[in-house]
């Protein structure tokens, strides 16, 4: 369960999260929605700890536990997982070392034994194919020269493997075509559990079509402005945002 | 017990010393400073590092005397000629042997026997020409260019006579805050004259103001020509610096550049076009102190016959120069076996938050290209000055001025041309 | 930018006197009292008993080393050193030479295994059969230990201490002993041509392929003992050989200097791979203590067609001054360098390359990536040269730098130097940080800022680590990791 209770947060002096509270319960998948610069990708950011942005107000519970003070390897550790919108790359370092080192780092983290390289390899293909990732991919440096699509495909592979008690996905339908929406989606469908809670950031309901959300929460100015069922996400795609931020203002 | 060496004074050190024995100059602390670093380490030399490959006591034969016989006929003389580039609407200061002799245009010029007065902490102290520069320049030329419109100069150095002669030429040119200026800068000389030329030209580029320089170095072809370009710029100043290396016997350009304010943008390139025996050296020291700066350098030589060509550029940041994007390019087309081209691009980074880069390239024209040309029927000597005049114009595009840009391109292919009848 | 404040803290608290290698072991030493004289160079060849002719040798290079003056043109700062107050020849007292290894020192064995010498290694030291790395051990100046000879000279293949080749084979040392570094070329080598200690000698007979990686572990071990390796590798027409050095050296509170001189020769189609992984005492964190390393190193592709390959991980010393360079002189002859340079603490390195090409068609690539941390300065300097005949010489230039704090320096300094026309050089060089975006990234994914770190710089260094032969590269993969403990929160 992700609770957080009136987050603010700025970047170089800059507010951007104003008081956000929200709250995704134990398997329930949850939208956010809202316009550019309404500080979708900050939250995110803010939850998985990364360190240019300062939190001056508000908590943020993972199953319980204050995570704020927690640096980004041990929030991953407790199960939390970003898909980031831009997936990094990292020279050098081929996607399946990276992969093992990352789930080695975390199963040590929580005292559980690391996995010897057969059974790492073995959850990693079957993972593979599930998304059609190639072996030819893993063998490639991480993220490096990959497309939009493969980068996000990915992204939902790490998922899978770590298989974190909480995802967020940011805008994780940017820059795919329908075909890898397709893919992307029945990856995260698949990891769908009574234990687990999504975070579903998008811009376009296209996505909802197919992760369908429990709940629909609309974003503006760094904060929550109306929370409601899948029907939010259409009635948004219709009448724009343009009503509810003017509400919001 | 090492041995230690004592080294011969070259007949260029004996002359200078004892012209400097003879007095007559003017006391000033550069001065005496300068004058205590040429006898101790005579002139910049192989086993200095920055003139490694520039190496005066062997290519500086000797030091013909300083000019003075400035008289009314040698300027009516100079005038009569033609000036190696031309400027519409342009400020005229005209240079005749070094010294500073008039200046048309709404410019505020002062020209005083100040003697050379180095600004505290100056970059460049150490240089050897410049030390050589300060021991014998005399008149300062300073110009002020004003805020508001954007001024255009032309500083037009012009050297006549018929024996070799010296000049010290010293300008400081200020520019105030949000001015805006293009300044392009002449040389040309006669051949078959071994005259030397050692100029120190010191930008002050105040906050928000922005300089554009053209040089040109058309100087005879028996000529020594030593440049020093030594700036300083305030935050968001731009300057850009484009340099044309067509003459002299000896060149070496030099530019000390320092951001010393924050948001700092340079741009310097240069052409140079080297045949015969001709040597031209472009050292460039450009200094990140202040954050959140860019430079960018793009240089292109050919040279050919049994020319040589160096480029030595820095870039250098200061530990506290964050965020700074530094990218260098230096590309070399060598057209005969004899010809020589030294490269050598520096990085002297001490802050971790920098984009930093160099590249080096050098080799002969391209043959996928040049055959691609014969095949259409072009012959093979205008298919080199084809791809030659494309690789030397891609760094005269630097220059933002069109004017100037297309007669600079002029130059080029009139280079490119004689070579075509030889 | 906190986990660049994060950083720094953390460089602040570097804990390199925590140096794992840091111990020493007890031998008793024959020494020569300190300085050096005329008299000391005669003793250190007395007791090698070499002929008159080295002997002679040495002593031109000494009086040549009198009229000398250290180098400064690197960027390298350290103490006076002052060479009356050295050792210049120490020896294990024991025996000549033990027979087997149930003569060698349990001491030594214990040394070994504290080093952390591979176990396969470690069994070949210990007799076992079926082990393919030969070791020539050279602990103190003086070889204690040689295996596998047998089955090498089966092959034809002479390694053995340089010191034994000497005398059992003084035709090849006589001709190419200073034929590639020669006796005046620069201070250190020739203070090294006089007073040389031991070190390997390797002959690879024509056509001879050689059966084994050759291996030698270098230990710096005698309080104020100057180390003077001598390094002589000829590879024959056709033959090949891939030659590895690493060194640990237990931890000094002086200063220790060391000035080896490798010489490789490549004749005809012959090829010599040589790699180092050098990990001797940096210093502790205020730099002091660590060991200096004047290392010169070059090969000489003498005919058509050969090839020399430098490989080498330097994490260790606290001065390195060290350029392992090709002279291309065979036409088709190839030269490459692959380096990675990690600095920490104070280290100071001034480390790079240079490739002369000569001949007609030869290549040469470079491969230098550089990492500093903590307080440290690392500069690469290069020399690219294409003679007037070099006809068709092609060099291709990569040189990288990561910094990690912002205590460090990090520096280029190449030399490209053509006088050919249908010479191509082309040389690329960036400086960067390790971006905040690659490390969040790591550690969302749960990687410690630690563990990411290394990780990314060994990423940043791979193209490098893969020229390694795979037991070094493990082993220097680990390094890297060690090397760069402390220096990130």
């Amino acid at each position: 369960m992700l609770e957080i209770r009136n987050l603010h947060a700025e970047i170089d002096g800059k507010k951007i999260l104003n008081g956000l509270t929200l709250t995704v319960k134990d398997g329930e998948v949850a939208a956010i929605m809202g316009p550019n610069g309404s500080g979708k990708s900050t939250l995110s950011y803010v939850v998985a700890g990364r360190s240019d942005y300062t939190v001056t107000a508000g908590e943020v519970f993972l199953n319980g536990e204050n995570i704020l003070e927690l640096p980004p390897h041990e929030r991953a550790a407790r199960g939390l997982f970003l898909a980031f919108q831009y997936p990094v790359e990292i020279p050098g370092v081929t996607t399946h070392v990276f992969l093992r080192t990352a789930l080695n780092a975390q199963r040590k983290a929580r005292g559980e034994a690391e996995l010897k390289t057969a059974e790492f390899m073995k959850l990693m293909r079957a993972a593979a194919d599930k998304l059609s990732v190639t072996q030819e991919m893993l063998r490639r440096p991480l993220n490096v020269g990959f497309s939009g699509g493969e980068k996000k495909r990915l992204e939902i592979l790490q998922m899978t493997l770590l298989a974190p008690k909480f995802g967020i996905l940011d805008e994780t339908d940017s820059g795919l075509d329908i075909d890898a929406l397709r893919v992307v989606s029945d990856g995260v469908n698949d990891l769908r559990a009574p234990d687990r809670g999504f975070l579903v950031i998008t811009h376009y309901q296209r996505l909802l079509d197919h992760i369908k959300p429990d709940t629909v929460h609309v974003m503006a100015q760094g904060r929550i402005i109306k929370t409601g069922g899948p029907e939010l996400a259409l009635e948004l795609e219709k009448n724009g945002y343009r009503d509810f931020v003017a509400d919001a203002a | 017990m090492a041995v230690q060496l004592q080294t011969v004074r070259t007949p260029a050190e004996e002359a200078i010393l004892a012209r400097l024995a003879e007095g007559g100059r003017r006391h000033t602390q550069t001065r005496e400073k300068a004058v205590a670093r040429l006898r101790a380490n005579g002139l910049p030399n192989r086993r200095v590092e920055a003139w490694h490959y520039t190496d005066l006591r062997t290519l500086m034969r000797d030091a013909p005397p300083p000019f003075e016989a400035f008289t009314d006929d040698l300027v009516a003389q100079a005038m009569g000629q033609s000036a190696a580039l031309s400027l519409k609407d342009a400020a005229h200061v005209l240079f005749v042997n070094g010294r500073f002799v008039r200046h048309a245009g709404a410019l505020e010029v002062v020209d005083a026997d100040t003697g050379d007065q180095a600004a505290a902490g100056d970059a460049y102290g150490d240089d050897g020409a410049v030390a050589l520069h300060r021991a014998f320049a005399g008149r300062t030329t300073t110009l002020r260019v004003p805020p508001s419109h954007r001024s255009i100069v032309h500083l037009d150095f012009r050297e006549i006579g018929t024996d070799a002669f010296s000049t010290f030429p010293h300008l400081v040119i200020e520019v105030v805050e949000g001015a805006d200026v293009l300044i392009l800068e002449t040389h040309r000389g006669p051949n078959e004259i071994g005259y030397q030329t050692h100029a120190l030209i010191e930008f002050h580029v105040a906050s928000s103001a922005k300089v554009e320089h053209v040089r040109v170095n058309e100087a005879g072809n028996k000529a020594l020509s030593l440049s020093t370009l030594g700036v300083d710029l305030a935050a968001r100043a731009a300057f850009q610096s484009f340099s044309l290396s067509l003459g002299a016997n000896v060149a070496r350009h030099q530019i000390f550049l320092r951001s010393l304010g924050e948001h700092a943008k340079i741009g310097l390139a240069g052409a140079s076009l080297l045949r015969g025996r001709q040597h031209a050296d472009t050292t460039l020291v450009v200094d990140h102190t202040a954050p959140r700066c860019q430079s960018r350098e793009f240089y292109r030589y050919i040279v050919d016959d049994m020319a040589t060509g160096v480029f030595q550029g820095k870039i250098v940041v200061a530990p506290n120069a964050q965020k700074t994007d530094g990218g260098m390019k230096s590309q070399t087309i060598l057209l005969s076996d004899t010809a020589a081209m030294n490269n050598k691009p520096e990085l002297e980074i001490f802050a971790d938050d920098v984009i930093c880069g160099h590249g080096a390239t050098c080799g002969s024209l391209n043959e996928n290209q040049l055959f691609y040309a014969h095949a259409r029927g072009i012959p093979p000597a205008e298919a080199e000055a084809l791809l030659l005049e494309a690789f030397a114009g891609e760094a005269v595009d630097r220059v933002g001025d069109e004017q100037i840009r297309e007669q600079l391109m002029d130059k080029v292919r009139d280079w490119l041309a004689q070579r075509v009848k030889s | 930018m906190a986990a660049v404040l994060e950083t720094l803290e953390t460089v602040k608290s570097v804990d390199v006197d925590a140096y794992k290698y840091g111990f020493v072991t007890d031998i008793e030493s024959d020494k020569a009292p300190k300085g050096l004289n005329e008299d000391i160079v005669r003793f250190i060849s007395a007791k090698k008993n070499e002929p008159a002719w080295l002997t002679e040798w040495r002593l031109d290079a000494y009086r040549r080393w009198l009229t000398m003056t250290e180098p400064k043109w690197a960027r390298v700062d350290y103490p006076k050193i002052d060479y009356q107050d050295l050792y210049y020849y120490s020896a294990p007292k024991t025996h000549a030479g033990p027979k087997s290894l149930d003569e060698v020192d349990p001491e030594l064995l214990k040394t070994y295994e504290k080093l952390g010498i591979p176990l396969r290694e470690r069994e070949i030291l210990a007799g076992v059969q079926g082990a393919k790395v030969a070791v020539d051990a050279v602990f103190d100046s003086v070889s204690v230990a040689t295996t596998f000879r047998e089955e090498l000279s089966k092959a034809g293949v002479i390694f053995c201490p340089i010191s034994e080749a000497v005398h059992s084979h003084p035709e090849l040392v006589q001709k190419y002993l200073g034929s590639v570094v020669p006796v005046t070329d620069n201070y250190f080598a020739t203070l090294n041509s006089a007073v040389f200690s031991d070190g390997s000698f390797v002959y690879i007979p024509p056509g001879v392929r050689c059966p084994m990686e050759l291996s030698t572990y270098f230990r710096i071990n005698e309080q104020n003992t100057g180390q003077f390796e001598r390094t002589l590798i000829i590879a024959d027409k056709g033959s090949y050989v891939s030659y590895l050095e690493g060194c640990t050296a237990p931890k000094r509170d002086e200063n220790q200097l060391h000035a080896a001189v490798v010489e490789l020769i490549a004749l005809d189609d012959a090829e010599i791979k040589y790699s180092t992984v050098q990990n001797w005492y940096p210093g502790d964190s205020q730099g002091r203590g660590g060991i200096y390393n004047f290392v010169t190193k070059r090969g000489d592709c003498r005919g058509d067609r050969s090839k020399i390959s430098w490989t080498q991980v330097e994490t260790g010393s606290a001065i390195t001054w060290k350029y392992p360079s090709c002279i291309l002189r065979g036409d088709h002859s190839r030269g490459e360098f692959y380096s990675i340079a990690i600095s920490n603490g104070r280290q100071q390195v001034d480390s790079g390359t240079k490739m002369l090409h000569l001949g007609r068609n030869t290549t040469s690539r470079i491969i230098s990536k550089g990492i500093s941390a903590g307080r440290s300065s690392n500069t690469y300097r290069g020399q690219v040269f294409a003679h007037r005949k070099a006809d068709g010489a092609r060099n291709f230039t990569n040189c990288d730098s990561l910094l990690i704090g912002n205590a460090c320096g990090a520096h280029t300094v190449p030399y490209i130097e053509s006088r050919n026309s249908g010479a191509v050089f082309e040389h690329e060089a960036t400086t960067s940080k390790i971006s905040e975006d690659q490390l969040f990234y790591c550690m969302q994914r749960g990687l410690s800022a630690e563990e990411a770190t290394a990780l990314i710089v060994n990423g940043f260094v791979r193209d490098v680590l893969q020229q390694l032969p795979m037991e070094f590269a493990v082993e220097a993969q680990k390094l890297i990791a060690v090397s760069l403990e402390g220096s990130v929160g």
